[in-house]
């Protein structure tokens, strides 16, 4: 059973999850630079197993399992498409090392950041506040569409509606899903956007942020070592 | 009676959970009879219900629906026997018109035209929804829509019907109405089970309750014997139905379940009293 929760944020007590989003950012970066700077099969196999440490200190191991699973239709064509096509294995096996370091370091970005941490950082980065709360809204209710979609498929299926049999009939049969997701998305922002405006949504231009954004010592730490990673690129 | 749905040894771990959402489940449910499921709010009750028709498969453990096996079948071939009616209407109403919404699930099943026209139609009647047959199912009151998602399951006829949190949202009339359905459903020897917070509600119709809390079964017993267990009702962080706090206020010395039994017992102690 498929679950959401796994790719999205979820509170825990972590170093990386107590990081200001912006040196989380800063890594992100960091890390798709060097994915993309060399293509040998060592070096990227050293930067792969490097970005696993965040994720075992954010103690997202299992996340990282769930987005592997969701991308194992990738993996599996990124290899073949490049091995047919150069019938060499060492390429096929430092694209998918690439594609995985991709994936291990943005869901140590996506996982470990609260959408309000996130928020307030790029309105402190003079972003308008209308914006931000947008995008802030977008990503909190991605979870909550992929539980309705869960739940419309299973109401959908006890009806008889087959969902796994055939890539065809399994095209033509998603109108019954998709149908209430879109009715049920748009109920739910209509509810959203009334009862925050009956809370004074707009009342004011600049709103109060009831907590501030700190870099500590291991943000520091966290980006003079990331940094640090670049040296990777001449070393290895 | 005749089993017609059992839980053996169940349990349910959700994918990278470390927790059990339903643990070591033994469970069976009888034709005819008017089951509900009662629990706090993430007790398991939905977990468990979903495996009534195969949407979920047990980690540990069988269900056996008929004698077969859930693991063995699809959720199109259980669901033709057991039909499940979710909380929110909104996550299945989606068709143009309100027969089509009905007739979706015999459509999907197979059936000849004739029959569907027949069955859709007959069922309009029953939950006077005739008038709206050619209406947006999207654009009814809630209560409408509930009449119309519970229309679109039994219009399968299936043998047992599950309802999830079926009050909620309902007003008096409407829920006087799905008493009467469910009564309706129990002479025609269906097996009717309700997951609900309900419990007046549960009081007024159930036969037997099933108690869970934290994905474990705490007790399954008739509904008078659970109602008048504090500790439990208190364990399962539940409140007796308010029937049930008359009846305690009252001092009356016994378990009475429904309005008419107060009654009478308050007039029986009035007769006495004057005589």
């Amino acid at each position: 059973m498929f679950r959401a929760e796994y790719f999205f944020y979820r509170s825990k007590n972590s170093i990386i999850h107590r990081l200001d989003p912006r040196s989380k950012l800063i890594y992100v970066i960091i890390m798709f630079i060097l994915a993309l700077a060399r293509g040998d099969l060592i070096y990227l196999l050293i930067v792969f197993i490097i970005s696993l440490i965040p994720i075992f200190l954010g103690k997202i191991f299992h996340n990282f399992i769930a987005s592997l699973r969701a991308s194992i239709f990738f993996i599996v064509l990124i290899i073949l498409i490049n091995y047919i096509f150069s019938f060499n294995i060492f390429l096929a096996i430092s694209l998918t090392l690439r594609f995985l370091i991709l994936i291990s370091s943005f869901i140590v970005f996506s996982i470990t950041t609260s959408p309000d941490d996130l928020a307030l950082a790029l309105y402190r980065t003079r972003f308008p506040y209308d914006f931000v709360l947008t995008f802030n809204l977008s990503i909190r209710f991605i979870p909550t569409v992929f539980r309705d979609a869960i739940n419309i498929i299973d109401a959908q299926r006890s009806r008889g509606l087959e969902t796994q049999k055939g890539f065809l009939k399994r095209i033509r049969n998603y109108l019954p899903i998709i149908i209430p997701l879109i009715v049920v998305g748009i109920r739910r922002a209509i509810n959203v956007a009334e009862s925050m405006e009956a809370r004074g949504f707009g009342a004011t231009k600049k709103p109060t942020t009831l907590y501030e954004l700190k870099f500590t010592l291991i943000d520091y730490f966290f980006i003079i070592s990331s940094l640090l990673l670049f040296s990777l690129i001449f070393l290895i | 009676m005749k089993k017609i749905i059992e839980f053996k040894k169940v349990s349910y771990r959700y994918q990278f959970e470390e927790k059990f959402a339903i643990e070591d489940i033994n469970l069976e449910i009888y034709e005819g009879e008017i089951l509900a499921i009662i629990g706090s709010n993430g007790a398991g009750k939905t977990t468990l219900i979903k495996h009534m028709n195969g949407l979920l498969k047990p980690t540990i453990g069988d269900v056996y629906v008929e004698g077969i096996n859930t693991k063995n079948a699809t959720v199109a071939e259980l669901s033709r026997k057991v039909g499940i009616v979710f909380q929110n209407a909104d996550y299945q109403l989606f068709a143009q018109t309100v027969y089509d919404e009905i007739a979706f699930a015999l459509k999907n099943f197979g059936f000849e035209e004739k029959e569907i026209k027949k069955r859709v139609e007959n069922l309009l009647e029953y939950f006077s929804l005739k008038h709206y047959a050619e209406h947006s199912p999207l654009l009814l009151s809630g209560g409408e829509k509930k009449r119309v998602a519970l229309a679109s399951v039994l219009v399968y006829d299936p043998k047992v019907l599950v309802l999830d949190e079926p009050t909620i949202g309902l007003d008096f009339v409407q829920k006087k109405n799905l008493k009467n359905l469910i009564s309706d459903m129990k002479k025609k020897n269906k097996t009717i089970i309700i997951v609900t917070h309900d419990l007046d509600f549960v009081a007024e119709i159930a036969e037997r309750v099933v108690v869970i809390k934290d994905g474990r079964i705490l007790r399954i017993e008739s509904s008078r014997e659970i109602f008048y267990d504090e500790d439990l009702l208190e364990k399962a962080n539940l409140i007796a139905p308010s029937i049930v706090r008359i009846t305690k206020g009252l001092g009356i010395n016994e378990k009475l379940l429904s309005l008419n039994e107060v009654l009478e017992k308050i007039n029986l102690i009035i007769k006495n009293v004057q005589s």
